[in-house]
């Protein structure tokens, strides 16, 4: 979706950049890898044919250490061909998630252009109205990005990582204990611990519960809109003021990651958890306040 | 009784030479992706950057990784080509010691 030449303007107007993304030329090169795995695993497949053809008959000390190292080289070029396949899918979710991302803050801006037509209109009145809804699109715009950040970082690249981690370790078996990709961390006798050994901490909701306190007994909401920290179980011990405050920032939090799973198009048992939890103290809340 | 080598030290150079032409047909994969210069033509948001980043090092450790194994292939077909050296070089020099008599084939 290219940007309306207004729409740039109404974005430089409020002080924001529509993000500068092109989905397509990802999905393009998302697709190049893709087109590329197929050849490595059938030269693979036919190395093995290759082997077994040329060895047929053939027994012995020296045979079983060829068909040994030969075991260690076609098992690997199959794996490196596997793994590159991971990558694809992850370029197209970044993809989808940009192209997101810019559809929600051009979204945002068409209907800021609609606002403005009708409070331009409108005397004085109408500039205070397009002015307060100048700086609400602009929070949103930034709340877009934020959130595009966050999901980028905590799971695309993440993910991405993996994959080089594991085409790390692949590239220093290729060429064995002498010569390897140069990375003596990975290299070495038996010595080396896998990356895949322990379980990686993955969801950002795992993340989130390192929350500061900053001296409160519950959490509040952070910058991105989302509900950090501990959540309350209980409202006996909180004053009106405390009830009100968490109200809204529980609110606002379930609101910023209904946003962030509707237009990042998936949620992981984590985020989902998270926000089931905060909906049940939510609720408890406005139980409270109704009881009264 | 001794066993006899079935296998042909023919089928072994053969083979070396297949191999040979795997290896050059698997390094070409990297050597296309390389050229291709992925992940370019994306944008320039600073958003995007680290993301680019981790694909541009994926990719890069791919390539070697590629070339490495490539290589790999090179040097089986390498140990098969040696192989077969060495059964014809056995035959020969058992052909001198060993008076010629009635061997099985």
């Amino acid at each position: 979706m290219d940007t309306p030449p207004f729409i740039g303007e109404l974005a430089q107007l409020i002080g924001v950049d529509v993000l500068d993304v092109h989905s397509d030329n990802v999905a393009a090169d998302a697709g190049a890898v893709s087109a590329a795995v197929p050849g490595l695993a059938s030269v693979a497949d036919g190395a093995d044919s290759t082997m077994d053809r040329a060895t047929d008959g053939y027994e012995g000390e020296s045979a079983t250490a060829l068909a040994d190292n030969w075991q260690g080289v076609g098992g690997d070029l199959r794996q490196t061909a596997a793994t590159m396949n991971v990558l694809p899918p992850v370029m197209n979710g970044f993809a989808s998630v940009a192209s997101a991302a810019r559809v929600a803050e051009i979204t945002q801006l068409v209907s800021l252009a609609s606002v403005m037509k009708v409070a331009l209109g409108a005397g004085a009145i109408g500039a205070g109205v397009a002015a307060s809804r100048m700086a609400v699109t602009r929070a949103a715009v930034q709340r877009i990005k934020h959130t595009f950040e966050r999901g980028v970082a905590t799971r695309l690249t993440p993910a991405v990582d993996r994959i080089t981690l594991r085409l790390e370790e692949l590239g220093e078996k290729a060429a064995g204990p002498r010569g390897g990709l140069g990375n003596p961390a990975l290299a070495g006798a038996g010595g080396r611990v896998s990356p895949y050994a322990g379980r990686l901490p993955e969801t950002a909701a795992g993340a989130e519960r390192g929350g500061t306190r900053m001296g409160m007994r519950w959490g509040k909401k952070d910058e991105t809109g989302k509900f950090h920290g501990d959540l309350p179980r209980t409202t006996n011990d909180m004053t009106e003021k405390e009830k009100r405050r968490i109200q809204k920032d529980l609110e606002d939090s379930i609101k910023a990651r209904e946003e962030e799973e509707a237009w990042l198009g998936y949620s992981d048992a984590g985020h989902r958890r998270r926000m089931e939890d905060e909906r049940k103290a939510l609720g408890m809340i406005k139980e409270d306040f109704n009881e009264q | 009784m001794y066993g006899r080598f079935e296998a042909d030290p023919d089928s072994l150079a053969a083979g070396s030479g297949q191999m040979g032409r795997h290896a050059e047909q698997f390094q070409a994969v990297p050597r296309h992706l390389e050229q291709l210069g992925l992940g370019g033509s994306w944008g320039s948001d600073g958003l995007m950057a680290p993301f680019i980043a981790a694909f541009a090092k994926c990719l890069q450790t791919g390539a070697r990784t590629l070339f490495a194994q490539a290589a790999a292939l090179d040097a089986t077909g390498g140990g098969l080509a040696d192989t077969a050296a060495t059964m014809r070089n056995a035959d020969a020099d058992a052909g001198r010691v060993v008076p010629a008599r009635e061997s099985a084939t």
